[in-house]
């Protein structure tokens, strides 16, 4: 009652009634929303959270991946707080931020969905770096890399904490705590060290190339002798080849009883063509692995062709690269004159050898 | 009494005018029966009886008084004996909350109220502050949710988890919390507050540690030996990784390379690349293989693939940070990985003495 009897005796007037109306509805507005302005004190909005940085020594360069995954949607920037006694470059453009190769959900193991709108730092304030960023969809999974140039992670030592902060309608729609660790300068890191010794394997398929009885007008060939070259010399491997007989630029085959050489028909390293004149060559082909035939044995697929064999070691063969089962054939070819003294001893000894570039 | 014009006041002022009333008169919902002068701060009237004494029927409740006692007098710390309708009328003050810090965490608190031998349908309000014991500031209440906020949720006894009590999260870490309880049970019931108890959160944290078999500190070197051409070699020495992390959804630990293999400088850069692979049946290749997971408590830590491979099985050793363990989603103490390395050399893997790998092992936790 008396409250209505303060009420009845209030004057009234057109402009007074507006103004306490004005004020009645603020004062109305405020008690309705006061419990709102309470701070909240934390939220338990934020379902996952981490920053992993990429290095834990101290002294190391600042850069890392956060994570978030929260049942807010009005995000709007994203402020990174990281320990007090790191060193945080100032220039807001020295912070900058990619969305590759980004983590998955330890939490399921989903994918991550790149941090929409993240970008290149937009204020540096102390330890507060803060990126833009824009609305997120509750419950997924977000994540960005970022880099601070001129920024170096602190002193060792365990639990150093930092916060995640998400801003949107309110000051930090979602603030979450988290701890890393420092460790001493390559504390973080294994250096892993092997070794591999050198390999070289060396064959030959046979030991002896029987040209028969030889013809004035054909050219006789032998049976190809296979060698074999398996190496890790990480430049390749050469092979080479000498005979007994001859000299040091024309080999030969050469007769004892008849005291007579059948004579390569050019001195190396030409290659001859034994259908158009006689004597005795050596023709070298690639088999396996690829090895480079040198020009002075490459009879090129001809099966009248070759070149001297010497009484120097002379290159067959060669790769510059590692091989396994590497193969080459060798096969010697003849062919006489009309005049050439008759005996059965005509030979020579070839010998191979191989080595690897390592 | 001249009667009050309400026609000359607008709908808008009389609204808001009744609005700020409620609100204002809701403030004080457990006074006394009052005027604009006076309240009866202590009134009565019949004996005997009382509500949770059984005095009722399905139609009617017969409250009544023991006496009227002095009010200030009979307190001691644990006890007060009230008197009058008012103090038949409550419910009774439940004992302090038990709040406890159950496994060093740093977002949440586990509280479990006492229920002060109230009938089951009786509820409690469950005030917490974080700025002061005497909740004179910073204070809050517990949502249905569990949470912390303005609104005052009264729920049952069995809602609020009853003896196994709940969980309350959204909390901030390093900070102590202090929480009590009132009860009421219909109208004009609700008892004083309980004492409080209380309990701190601590802060996240996030240790690691690294070490060699025979290497207890830094710098750390593993060599895996000579390598054999079709020969798998083991590193004699294991790399140990220990964390421990109260993160809420565990600590993980990743693991990548510079090299994405063993790389020798002097072979030209020659590559034994890293893959997941069962070395048995690959010509050459390079990995990590883990052996054993440990912690002391929490977790427990678990290999992931395909780091969890048996025999002669390898994960790759890349530039892209992988998972090498998790602790299952769960905080962990002294949660440490051991994992060895492999490599196998093929017959034309160049010869050198000067293959290498650089790795770096990261921890974080899911906070």
């Amino acid at each position: 009652m008396n409250l209505f009897s303060k009420i009845k005796n209030v004057q009234i007037k057109k402009d007074r009634q507006a103004l306490i109306s004005l004020v009645l509805n603020l004062s109305l507005l405020f008690l309705t929303i006061y419990p709102f302005l309470l701070p909240q004190k934390a939220n338990a909005t934020v379902t996952e959270a981490f920053v992993r940085f990429d290095r834990h020594a101290t002294g190391a360069a600042i850069s890392g991946t956060a994570c978030l995954k929260s049942t807010l949607t009005t995000q709007t920037n994203v402020v990174l707080v990281f320990p007090l006694d790191w060193t945080i470059s100032q220039t807001a453009g020295n912070w900058t931020v990619t969305t590759t190769n980004l983590p998955t959900d330890p939490v399921g193991g989903a994918a991550a969905t790149a941090w929409p709108g993240i970008g290149t730092a937009t204020s540096v304030t102390g330890v507060n770096v803060q990126f833009p960023g824009s609305a997120l969809v509750a419950a997924t999974f977000y994540c960005f890399n970022f880099a601070g140039a001129s920024s170096t992670i602190g002193a060792a030592g365990n639990d150093k904490v930092g916060q995640l902060k998400t801003q949107g309608g309110s000051p930090y729609t979602d603030s979450v705590d988290w701890a890393t660790s420092v460790v001493a300068s390559g504390a973080d890191q294994i250096t892993v060290s092997a070794s591999v010794s050198a390999t070289m394997t060396f064959s030959l398929s046979g030991t002896t190339a029987a040209l028969g009885t030889l013809s004035t007008s054909s050219v006789t060939s032998a049976t190809a002798v296979t060698q074999t070259v398996s190496t890790n010399a990480r430049n390749g491997w050469t092979s080479w080849v000498k005979g007994t007989q001859g000299t040091t630029t024309v080999g030969a085959l050469h007769s004892t009883v008849a005291n007579a050489d059948i004579n390569a028909p050019a001195a190396h390293p030409t290659v001859s063509d034994l259908s158009s004149t006689t004597g005795y060559v050596l023709d070298v082909n690639a088999g396996t692995g690829t090895p480079t035939i040198n020009t002075a044995y490459n009879g090129s697929g001809d099966t009248n062709n070759g070149g001297a064999t010497t009484t120097l070691f002379r290159e067959t063969a060669t790769k510059t690269t590692p091989g396994s089962g590497d193969t080459v054939d060798l096969r010697v070819r003849a062919k006489i004159a009309s005049t050439q003294a008759a005996a059965s001893d005509y030979s020579d000894t070839l010998t191979i050898v191989a080595a690897g570039s390592f | 009494m001249k009667k009050l014009k309400f026609e000359k006041l607008d709908l808008k002022f009389i609204i808001s005018l009744n609005l700020i009333f409620i609100l204002l008169f809701s403030q004080n919902a457990f006074a006394g029966p009052q005027s604009t002068t006076y309240e009866m701060k202590d009134y009565t009237f019949g004996a005997g009886g009382n509500e949770q004494g059984g005095s009722d029927s399905t139609s009617y409740t017969l409250f009544g008084t023991v006496g009227e006692l002095e009010y200030d007098k009979l307190n001691s710390s644990s006890y007060s004996l009230g008197g009058g309708l008012s103090y038949t009328l409550k419910a009774n003050v439940p004992a302090a909350p038990t709040v406890t810090n159950v496994s060093s965490w740093y977002n949440k608190l586990k509280v479990t109220i006492d229920n002060g031998s109230n009938p089951s349908d009786a509820t409690f309000l469950i005030q917490v502050a974080s700025g002061s014991a005497d909740f004179s500031q910073d204070t809050y209440f517990v949502q249905t949710d569990n949470t912390l906020g303005a609104n005052q949720t009264w729920q049952t006894y069995t809602s609020w988890g009853g003896a196994s009590g709940f969980t309350l999260i959204g909390l901030f870490p390093g900070t102590t919390y202090y929480v009590r309880v009132a009860a009421e049970r219909g109208n004009f019931t609700q008892s004083e507050y309980s004492t409080a108890g209380s309990a701190a959160t601590i802060s996240p944290s996030l240790t690691l540690s690294l070490r060699t078999t025979s290497q207890p500190s830094p710098p750390f070197s593993v060599n895996i030996g000579n390598l054999t051409a079709g020969a798998i070699t083991t590193s004699s020495d294991t790399i140990d990784i220990t964390i421990s992390t109260n993160a809420t959804n565990g600590g993980l630990i990743y693991l990548f390379g510079t090299n994405n293999g063993l790389k020798s400088t002097t072979a030209g850069n020659y590559n034994i690349t890293s893959s997941s692979t069962d070395l048995t049946a690959a010509l050459e290749g390079y990995g990590a293989r883990g052996t054993t997971v440990t912690q002391t408590s929490g977790g427990p830590m678990q290999l992931i693939s395909p780091y969890n491979g048996a025999s002669q099985n390898v994960g790759i050793i890349d530039t892209a940070k992988r998972t090498l363990a998790d602790s299952t989603s769960s905080p962990v103490t002294n949660g440490q990985v051991s994992f060895e390395l492999k490599a196998k050399a093929k017959s034309t893997t160049p010869q050198a003495g000067d293959y290498s790998d650089i790795l770096t092992l990261l921890a974080t936790g899911s906070f």
